[in-house]
């Protein structure tokens, strides 16, 4: 890797993290930069970790058909990418800094959940891993939520607000159709027919239209499960179902033991609880964006 | 400074360093540097710096049937506001050992690497007390430096309560303001003392009166 040939190398600080990406073709950092700007700094900082990005050179061949070079990222020198889309790429790099900037996080309660502002109070909506969470919460700050989290959200144990981490979000690839105003990326098929498989890709709450909101207290938990094809409908949920479901989409239970049980409880014992069925994204969002002003109330700081 | 020209001094200097880098690395705890043991199912916190005395008033209070929490890092659970343990073996030198009638000779803590330590490691068993369980904190002692005439206790307001824990504290930056709204909420629900004077265990004695009023 050091007989490549870098043009350009971007460092970035991120919650105490430092890192740095460079690149041979310097317009692969252009795609980067729009979401990691304003975390620049001048140069790599101590203990930073190092994304290489190898561009591949796309080939025009007589008659005007391009060939796409292929492209590989490493992570120190581990390969974390190899393809032929470079905003893929920057997609594949995206989601390891988010990875990597709220893997230790601790001293949050740290939740697999969206986490969208209305009314000045959270919903946060726990949801198995897996595809469209990040489309959902897409499709509620384009409907005038605040933004706070697409697929990981942090309550802070002292307040029990619900924090989020300021990177764009990633979306899935066959969610993009959804969203107004938004170009659909290429989506490529494979000889079979069937598609291949696609990082989730950024998009910003700037390019959404929409805002960003504060860390705030929560206000209404709605369990989230995808079953595409059926009603989509809002039921109410609880008892050891709910903290069930809870408590499987928390990702530091390892840290907090028993007291993430009862923690979570409390949690649940003490605001709305639904389960939300979503067998179609848009119609979700609009449920859910008229149904939350009457289950958040009106919280107040 | 660490003296690392013996095999001791080294061994202390990697225990100490140890003993520290656990609470600054914890996250899910905001981690004091306070003595801390149990009474009656509240916790008591003991916030001091180094060689404060907060080890020698720690095993004098277990010895006194207070539940042993640690003498070292007190871990505030953010959820709940709790103290939890954190067991380490309580750290005297001779001259403290000496406030313990009989504990040197009771204790089991010499091993060849050891023999030539200047401390000595103490489980709350030598003391013939036991380890507490995660409490709520009722009461905030600080240990002072003035060691001359009868022990005494004076009472300490809760900004200046908040302001010295905040000051011990090991990773305060982790928790910012929250740490310092958490601290607070501790300080509001607990009675806030400084004892002065005395010796560790008339210290003890005296806290002892005056938590059972």
């Amino acid at each position: 890797m050091e007989q490549l040939s870098w043009a350009a190398e971007d460092a970035y600080l991120i919650d105490e993290v430092p890192l740095s990406v460079r690149a041979t073709d310097a317009a692969f950092l252009d795609l980067v930069r729009p979401y990691l700007g304003p975390f620049r700094v001048p140069q790599p900082l101590e203990g930073f970790r190092r994304f290489s990005a190898n561009v591949g050179e796309d080939r025009t061949w007589p008659g005007g058909k391009v060939t796409r070079g292929i492209s590989t990222l490493y992570l120190g020198m581990l390969r974390v990418y190899r393809g032929r889309y470079r905003k893929e790429m920057a997609g594949r790099l995206l989601s390891l800094v988010r990875d990597m900037v709220t893997d230790g996080q601790n001293e949050f309660f740290r939740v697999r959940a969206g986490a969208v502002v209305v009314n000045g109070g959270a919903v946060l909506l726990p949801a198995p891993p897996g595809q469209h969470l990040a489309g959902l919460v897409a499709l509620l700050v384009q409907g005038g939520a605040g933004y706070v989290a697409d697929s990981m959200a942090k309550i802070d144990p002292v307040l029990r607000r619900v924090h989020g981490t300021p990177l764009p979000l990633m979306v899935d690839e066959e969610d993009f159709s959804l969203l107004r105003g938004i170009e659909s990326p290429v989506v490529r098929a494979r000889r079979d027919g069937r598609r291949s498989v696609v990082p989730p890709l950024p998009v910003s709450v700037e390019e959404l239209g929409g805002r960003w909101a504060d860390p705030a207290p929560l206000g209404w938990i709605a369990l989230v499960s995808f079953r595409p094809g059926e009603e989509t409908r809002l039921e109410p949920a609880g008892g050891a179902d709910a903290l069930f479901g809870f408590t499987e989409a928390v990702l530091n239970l390892h840290v907090w033991q028993d007291r993430a049980l009862l923690f979570a409880r409390d949690l649940l014992e003490s605001m709305p609880v639904s389960r939300l069925v979503v067998g179609s994204l848009p119609e979700a969002a609009d449920l859910l964006i008229q149904t939350a002003p009457s289950m958040v109330g009106e919280v107040t700081a | 400074m660490a003296d690392l020209s013996t095999l001791w001094g080294a061994l202390r200097y990697a225990l100490r360093d140890l003993h520290q880098l656990a609470p600054k690395r914890s996250r899910d705890f905001l981690s004091v540097h306070a003595g801390a043991v149990t009474w009656n199912g509240g916790a008591v916190i003991l916030p001091a710096g180094m060689d404060v005395g907060k080890s020698s008033l720690t095993a004098a209070l277990v010895e006194r049937g207070f539940g042993y929490l640690s003498d070292e890092v007190a871990a505030i659970d953010p959820m709940f506001d709790r103290v939890y343990p954190f067991p380490k073996r309580i750290w005297l030198d001779d001259e403290a050992l000496a406030f313990f009638p009989g504990l040197g000779e009771r204790l089991e803590d010499r091993r060849p690497l050891t023999a030539q330590v200047g401390q000595r490691f103490i489980r709350p068993e030598d003391l013939g007390g036991a380890l507490g369980t995660a409490s709520p904190v009722r009461w905030i002692v600080f240990p002072g430096t003035d060691r001359d005439g009868p022990p005494r206790l004076t009472p300490v307001g809760r900004a200046q309560a908040v302001e010295r824990i905040a000051e011990n504290a090991f990773n305060l930056y982790r928790y910012a303001d929250r740490g310092v709204i958490l601290l607070s909420r501790i300080a509001a629900e607990a009675s806030i003392l400084e004892v002065s004077g005395g010796t560790p265990p008339e210290r003890a004695e005296l806290l002892v009166e005056e938590l059972a009023n």
